[in-house]
């Protein structure tokens, strides 16, 4: 058993309470409530319980859920006959409430990554594609937050365009990736845009479609969802 | 004042039935950190789940018990030119610690109606009273923040109000005082473009799509 890393040495924890003195927040105290740990014994995630004090004299919430950084990317495919467009979705068991969920691939963002980095990267791994940091686009200028009340979690948002044959494309269905180790058995679905839309419910994957409509400017897909 | 078993609360026992009926198989909970109302009811909670999957797996342990919740985007029209306004409202949250512009938002307690507390919360939060008939509802499913760790469920609405130019200005910087030990919100007007650069949140941006895509305002929408 290696040893496990403290929540105050983790790189998480770090740049949230360099966050928060930036704010002019004063914590008196902070306590760990409930600790994830990955590879290594590091620390993936910390709810974090704390008194601070706002310089405008009131107390800040009593905690929070340090999660970091991470992407999302929405990866799309383009039959190279006719156009239409597809989503690569990733399947997978989660506990919100027990389904199987429909996402776009995601990663959390490790010390010293660079967000771009980490999404060509999460897409090698999670989906096989080999891609260049410059073949994807931003849709976010900074990373937004999940849940502002409760978490310091907030993401990137990319998106990926591939031109193909519908052959190639339908290839990539019902693929198995994930490490059995790691408690991700995930399997890839590529389904057209607006059944994607359908089949997806995590904000963060309805978010990703209507970012990309409207930076591609492709109202007619968007009217369809 | 009576504390609300864990086991006993409305947003569990709706996490449990739905992970039941998904085909989770439940061998056992670690309750980490329970946080209460004032009157007992549980808040939220730092759960770690031992529950086997039909796959034959273990789901990730950690479940950060929070419940549904709903956003409201508030559009004011000014009745003689047809401009649009929205009102955030601006608080600090614990994210970073600094001031964030939102939505009026609320979390749904087990007896409530999420349009009802939708239409309150829009009262608390900017004073502009609104029923909850008056509210659309812009999600066609309830969707999850954070499906890996958390229950949470959102549901957004809007609500459209034609009034005076300078009724409207009237719901610029109001202070809504401190309903709870953490909130203290000010109020402020802006155009839907401005508040799309001033929100840094999922929900806020996403509310703003959801709107303009229901109405059919891509014009607006393009200016994001």
């Amino acid at each position: 058993m290696e040893k496990e890393e403290q929540f105050q040495d983790s790189f998480r924890y770090k740049a949230w309470r360099r966050k928060l003195d930036d704010n002019g927040i004063k914590v008196n105290s902070v306590h760990d409530i409930y600790t994830s740990h990955g590879k290594e014994g590091k620390v993936l995630r910390t709810m974090v319980g704390l008194d601070a004090d706002t310089p405008e004299g009131n107390k800040l919430s009593s905690s929070c859920y340090v999660k970091g950084h991470a992407v999302s990317m929405l990866v799309v495919f383009i039959d190279d006959q006719t156009g239409e467009k597809y989503v690569l979705l990733v399947r997978q068991r989660r506990v919100c409430d027990g389904s199987e969920t429909y996402e776009h691939p995601a990663g959390m963002i490790d010390e010293g990554e660079e967000p771009l980095e980490v999404a060509a990267r999460e897409l090698k791994e999670e989906a096989e594609l080999d891609v260049k940091p410059e073949d994807l686009v931003s849709l976010s200028l900074k990373p937004w937050y999940s849940a502002t009340s409760t978490s310091d979690e907030a993401l990137y948002f990319y998106y990926l365009e591939r031109r193909m044959s519908r052959a190639a494309i339908q290839a990539m269905n019902g693929e198995e990736t994930g490490e059995a180790a790691d408690n991700e058995h995930t399997r890839l679905q590529v389904v057209p845009f607006v059944e994607a839309h359908r089949l997806i419910s995590n904000l963060h994957g309805v978010l990703g479609h209507l970012l990309y409509l409207q930076a591609v400017g492709d109202y007619d897909t968007m009217k369809s969802l | 004042m009576k504390q609300e078993q864990l086991t006993d609360a409305h947003k569990f026992r709706f996490w449990r039935e739905q992970a039941e009926a998904n085909g989770l198989k439940i061998n056992g909970i670690n309750d980490f950190y329970i946080r209460r109302r004032q009157n007992g009811e549980v808040l939220f909670a730092m759960l770690e789940v031992d529950a086997d999957t039909p796959e034959g797996d273990k789901i990730p342990p950690a479940l950060f018990l929070k419940g549904h919740a709903v956003s409201v985007l508030v559009c004011l029209i000014d009745e003689e030119s047809d401009e649009k306004f929205v009102v955030l409202v601006r608080q600090r949250r614990i994210c970073d610690g600094s001031h964030t512009y939102e939505h009026p938002a609320g979390m749904v307690d087990a007896s409530d109606v999420p349009q009802e507390v939708a239409a309150r919360e829009v009262g608390e939060e900017i004073g502009l009273s609104v029923k909850p008939e008056d509210l659309t509802r812009l999600n066609p499913r309830q969707w999850f923040p954070s499906t890996g760790t958390s229950d949470e469920a959102m549901d957004y609405y809007f609500v459209e109000r034609r009034m005076p130019r300078e009724e409207i200005m009237t719901f610029h910087r109001r202070n809504m005082g401190v309903q709870s030990e953490f909130e203290r919100i000010t109020t402020v007007v802006t155009t839907l473009p401005e508040a799309h650069k001033l929100i840094n949140n999922v929900n806020g941006l996403l509310i703003h799509f959801l709107y303009l895509q229901t109405i059919g305002d891509y014009e607006t929408m393009k200016l994001l």
